[in-house]
């Protein structure tokens, strides 16, 4: 069964791969870093983005023994009609939960930021009037999207780095490697959590991928591009906020972007910068939507998801209003619950369903 | 006809689009240039200066009626936020803090604890951390925003370029903004410094339109050093030598006139205009220990000595002295905050970036029992390149006449 007929390039998967792992990571990830494992941070994002390398290796060698079935499809396929379609049904809530929460973590930023007085909802409406658009478009339509935003992303990214080189304070990365070892691994379980372990949401869209034997490195690539982004960022926090108001900050990224200040003219840009974090996160919500939608459909072997579009984003809408009651709970719940919830999917899950491939021989 | 209809709601998708939700037009915002802060008891007074745009973008002058800035006072609840918008009781509009430039703290407040006023302050999402914050030495800072300045229409503005001037040019005081601050009040192994501000002259005349119209007015601001605070508390000044040295110590030195005695008698002033600063700290024997080392590049910028400068060798006496005076003052500055028990330069940090293991030990008595007695080794380096215009001053000359 065929729901989806699109096809994306491999360059046009690999910059989805970013623009997923950027989103919402980028607000969040730093700020959980430092705060376990302080000025050390940025190693454990280096240890952290290793590990992920490992799950997203995990995830590709699993697509490749179906490498035209989605997740839901082989899960179904590998551990038989019981209890494939109920874990079938997991990952598709957990595709769901992420749309969310995405949601969520925008809604929130720009609440808190920049529209303190306007309602949170209808911030999110608007959002997700966009993503109903363009899911109805289909996936072709948001990976030639994806390849006109990425440069914009990445030149924004890039100016941001560069212009805040002089405001570097070496000094506060020292002393260096000062937390245990125990700590840098648990300072890095943030950043497994957030991107890498949702990264198994793209073994829903890597079927319509056209050049499949590529696909692999591709993205492995992509997802160590994105990893040393994220440690750029945080090193970058460290060195120019301190690690404490990195940790103390709710959005750290955001205050770095608001130091910018070069000669008396060019100075509070960080609503351009901001631009980065609305077009990554508009990807992120768009792919984890879409993989929700089709796996619903495949999940009950709907012969068009279009027709779930509308009633899934009002469903996204109501539960993103009620996931976060605070910016405090969000924070917790980030760093505490979350790791070990996505580790369910994104560890558990798959290494049982290879381990029953295998044994099975599928 | 169909075009003609999709053209028509495009068009008036644009209306919706130029405003937003909770938008706030200027004319209905009072513009904020800087927040001073005073507590009376257990309330805090907050003064705010407010721009007046009717007088500051008219080129050819005021009238000589209105006023640049009106400084509004409010004694206030307990918090400052609450403070903040109580200010509309007496201002016609709400005010908007995202401008200011100075923040001001009145030393009374000052000397109780600055920490609790200064959550909010970082916490508003309006509000931005590149404000210079200064504390107003024997006087409030609502005083301060009362004077006008001859010079700058806004008060605001001259204390902001007037801090930056002086610290390049000057060096007997220094810059700190929101985000340097809570850092050193975080730091277990350094303690804040904040640039002090006083007036010179009458303050109750500085408050009138006329001080800007005198040729000396009656009140001045002036900066004067560093308030030296124990964690959040100040507890006492550091002059403007004393400044220096922290600036120095910091490695905030741009260009900055050294005046010093020559090797032969009489005066002479150097201008720093390179510098560079190289910190270690170590634990010896249980006991912490630091060294610095400054490394600067100067010109003659005044030569009133009695023994000529034409010689090498006189050339290198000159440096030497330098060193030692450098030396001399940056060492009395150390000793000074030794005894307030003051951390204001940063050691226990050198020690715990160089130590972190042996510091956690010691961290809880640095600042009663190790800092105090900490060995600092201050080692300066002089090298004098130029010598301005002339080489030798015409002074000795003069006196053989």
């Amino acid at each position: 069964m065929q729901m989806e007929k699109g096809k994306i390039s491999l360059y046009q998967f690999k910059v989805l791969v970013v623009l997923f792992s950027l989103g919402s990571s980028i607000l969040i990830v730093p700020s959980a870093l430092a705060s376990v494992s302080r000025q050390d941070g940025w190693i454990s994002s280096l240890f952290g983005v290793a590990c992920g390398l490992l799950l997203v290796w995990l995830y590709a060698s699993l697509a490749q023994r179906f490498p035209d079935k989605t997740l839901i499809e082989f899960s179904i396929l590998i551990l038989g009609k019981g209890l494939g379609h109920v874990v079938a049904f997991l990952y598709f809530s957990f595709f769901l939960l992420i749309a969310s929460l995405v949601l969520c973590t925008i809604g929130d930023f720009i609440s808190s930021m920049t529209l303190p007085e306007t309602p949170i909802e209808a911030i999110h409406i608007v959002f997700m009037l966009i993503i109903v658009m363009g899911i109805k478009l289909g996936l072709e339509v948001v990976g030639r999207a994806s390849e006109i935003f990425i440069p914009w992303v990445l030149v924004m990214l890039g100016f941001m780095l560069v212009a805040v080189l002089p405001l570097i304070d070496m000094s506060r990365t020292a002393p260096f490697l000062e937390n245990s070892i125990r700590q840098i691994a648990g300072g890095s379980i943030t950043i497994l959590g957030i991107p890498y372990l949702e990264l198994v949401i793209f073994l829903m869209i890597l079927p319509a991928v056209s050049n499949r034997s590529k696909a692999t490195k591709g993205f492995l690539n992509a997802a160590l591009f994105s990893g040393l982004i994220l440690t750029a960022i945080t090193l970058l926090c460290i060195l120019v906020l301190g690690h404490d108001f990195t940790a103390r900050h709710s959005f750290p990224s955001y205050t770095l972007a608001k130091q910018i200040h070069i000669g008396d003219f060019f100075q509070r840009v960080e609503i351009v910068m901001a631009v980065i974090w609305f077009v990554t996160i508009f990807f992120k919500l768009m792919i984890s939507f879409y993989a929700a939608i089709l796996g619903f459909g495949q999940l009950f072997r709907l012969k068009s998801h279009r027709s779930l579009v509308t009633p899934f984003a009002m469903i996204v809408f109501v539960i993103s209003l009620l996931v976060f009651p605070n910016v405090i709970y969000f924070k917790d719940f980030s760093a505490h619950t979350w790791p070990p919830f996505a580790s369910t999917f994104g560890l558990l899950l798959p290494v049982l369903l290879a381990v029953v491939a295998a044994i099975r021989k599928l | 006809m169909r075009h003609l209809v999709k053209l028509t709601v495009t068009f008036m998708a644009l209306l919706l689009l130029t405003g937003c939700w909770s938008r706030k037009e200027l004319n209905e915002l009072s513009i904020a240039s800087a927040l001073g802060i005073d507590k009376h008891g257990d309330k805090y007074t907050l003064s705010v200066q407010i721009v007046n745009p009717s007088v500051i973008t008219t080129v050819t002058g005021n009238n000589g009626i209105a006023l640049p800035v009106v400084t509004r006072d409010i004694t206030s609840t307990e918090t400052l936020f609450a403070a903040l918008r109580e200010v509309t009781r007496i201002a016609s509009r709400k005010v908007y803090a995202s401008h200011i430039q100075m923040l001001v703290i009145g030393e009374e407040l000052a000397r109780e604890g600055i920490a609790p006023a200064l959550d909010f302050l970082s916490r508003d999402h309006a509000m931005r951390t590149d404000f210079f914050i200064i504390v107003a030495k024997q006087t409030t800072a609502e005083n301060i925003l009362k004077i006008l300045t001859p010079l700058d229409n806004i008060p605001s503005d001259h204390l902001h370029s007037s801090l930056i001037a002086a610290e390049k040019n000057w060096g007997g005081t220094t810059q700190i903004n929101l985000h340097d601050l809570i850092y050193d009040l975080l730091s277990p192994g350094a303690d804040p410094v904040l640039a002090a501000l006083r007036i010179k002259g009458d303050t109750r005349a500085g408050a009138l339109k006329s001080n800007t119209a005198r040729i000396t007015p009656a009140a001045l601001l002036s900066y004067e050093g560093l308030g030296a605070f124990d964690n959040d508390r100040l507890v006492s000044w550091y002059t403007p030598q004393e400044t220096k040295a922290y600036n120095f110590l910091k490695g905030k030195i741009k260009s900055v006139p050294v005046s010093m005695s020559c090797p032969g008698g009489g005066k002479a002033t150097i201008e720093i205009f390179r510098s560079g600063r190289k910190m270690k700290g170590s634990i010896v024997d249980g006991q912490p220990q630091a060294s610095v080392h400054i490394k600067a590049e100067a010109n003659v910028a005044d030569l009133e000595c009695e023994r000529p400068l034409s010689n090498l060798a006189a050339m290198k006496d000159m440096e030497q002295a330098a060193a030692q005076n450098i030396e001399a003052f940056i060492k009395a500055a150390i000793h000074k905050s030794q005894q307030l028990k003051t951390d204001s330069f940063g050691f226990g940090d050198m020690i715990y970036r160089s130590r972190p293991k042996q510091w956690k030990k010691i961290s809880k008595e640095w600042k009663s029992v190790y800092f105090p007695k900490l060995k600092v080794d201050v080692v300066a380096n002089i090298k004098i390149g130029g010598t301005g215009s002339v080489t030798d001053s015409f002074l000795p000359k003069m006196k053989e006449k």
